[in-house]
């Protein structure tokens, strides 16, 4: 499944800080994730149309308030926001995109920690960092983690994306780690899992 | 009479003795800890402002304790929390807030400042962060993926732990062999086998 509430998440979401141009990959689902960059490249980049996907929490210059969030999702129009706090994720949800809400994966106390609190509603998934940890974690484990699962950090080479891309609904590569993957041995293996 | 721990150089040695050091979350698990063949025991989950009945317990069965600042409860994270660390007879503080590394060794306990690895942008500030601070000791987390990035990580020149989702015997193996000098499991059974 990759609708969500209504809501199109590319299997893979390429990082970018917005600067350099971006054609996007032929033949696979494939989106642009907008991260640690600032408000003047946020705004540039998404009057192009790409953009699909911010992390809120690392735009230099925007608040995570419910002001900022207005402005990412009704004035730019992302539909994925990325965020560390779960009041900013639930208000992104009611706004109507689908709210990533960061979970710190380092060990397993911290995980079921960043846990606890009340469920989450509608519309809000988890993006888990480092995504890299995902394929180590026990099936209960990956239970208590709402979906959809962004795994996000730390994913590089092949064998770990498909690693990746076998236990999380989408992932989040650098460009030079997508293009390694698509000139690797790893490419067919990428093409069947949708990429 | 004060207890005073041990200097950074016999904490390591003691640690180096056993590789998996048991990281416990609650009491009963602390005190199957002391039964373990590991030297130094580490407490992740209580409440910080007790502890001191329960270190003293480790003292008397010849064990070193560890304790999570970051992670026990009642306590700030600051100065005075590290000074009532000791004072509550810690032998070692570990924190992700290099800050405080400075403050832990002015109390003779032994440093180990946090690496959490989530995102390789974020990867060189906290590098940085170990270099500026100069902890005793460095805990990589989750340090199941170290294998997987350990090419990512310049020699610092400090002793490397490793913990988080440590789980069987192949993990703190391949943990050993890349480099680690011990690594850190809630995982009961790992506490006491044979490594060799």
């Amino acid at each position: 499944m990759t609708d969500w509430w209504g809501i199109h998440l590319p299997r893979v979401l390429e990082a970018s800080d917005g600067w350099a141009d971006w054609d996007p990959p032929k033949g696979g689902d494939v989106g642009l994730l907008l991260r640690d960059t600032s408000l003047t490249a946020l705004t540039t980049h998404t009057r192009r149309g790409q953009a699909v996907a911010v992390d809120i929490d690392s735009i230099d210059g925007l608040s995570d308030d419910a002001a900022a969030c207005e402005f990412l999702v009704r004035k730019l129009g992302f539909r994925i926001v990325l965020a560390h706090h779960q009041a900013t994720a639930a208000h992104i949800a009611e706004l109507g995109a689908l709210a990533l809400l960061r979970v710190f994966a380092v060990d397993s106390t911290g995980l079921r920690r960043s846990l606890e609190g009340p469920p989450r509603g509608e519309g809000i998934g988890s993006a888990v960092s480092p995504g890299l940890v995902l394929p180590h974690l026990g099936a209960d484990e990956l239970a208590l983690l709402p979906r959809p699962i962004l795994a996000y950090g730390l994913i590089d080479r092949p064998t770990d994306i498909a690693a990746c891309l076998r236990c999380a609904d989408a992932i989040v590569l650098s460009r030079q780690a997508l293009a390694s993957a698509r000139t690797s041995g790893a490419l067919a293996e990428l093409a069947r899992l949708a990429l | 009479m004060q207890y005073t721990p041990p200097d950074p150089s016999t904490f390591l040695s003691r640690l180096a003795m056993y590789p998996c050091c048991p990281a416990t979350t609650t009491g009963e698990q602390f005190r199957r800890a002391l039964a373990s063949r590991s030297e130094v025991v580490l407490i992740l989950r209580a409440n910080g402002l007790e502890l001191a009945p329960f270190i003293s317990q480790a003292h008397e069965v010849g064990k070193l304790v560890a304790v999570h600042l970051d992670l026990v409860s009642g306590l700030r994270g600051d100065r005075a929390s590290v000074q009532w660390l000791s004072e509550s007879g810690a032998d070692a503080v570990v924190s992700s807030r290099g800050h405080l590394m400075a403050a832990i060794r002015h109390e003779r306990m032994t440093a180990i400042q946090r690496l959490l690895l989530a995102r390789l942008a974020q990867l060189s500030t906290g590098l940085a962060a170990i270099r500026r601070s100069a902890p005793d000791i460095v805990e990589v987390l989750p340090g199941v993926v170290l294998p997987e990035v350990r090419h990512l990580l310049p020699d610092l020149g400090l002793p490397l732990l490793a913990g988080g989702f440590v789980r069987t015997v192949d993990d703190v193996r391949a943990l050993l062999a890349c480099g680690a000098l011990a690594v850190t499991s809630s995982k009961e059974e790992l506490w006491s086998l044979p490594y060799d």
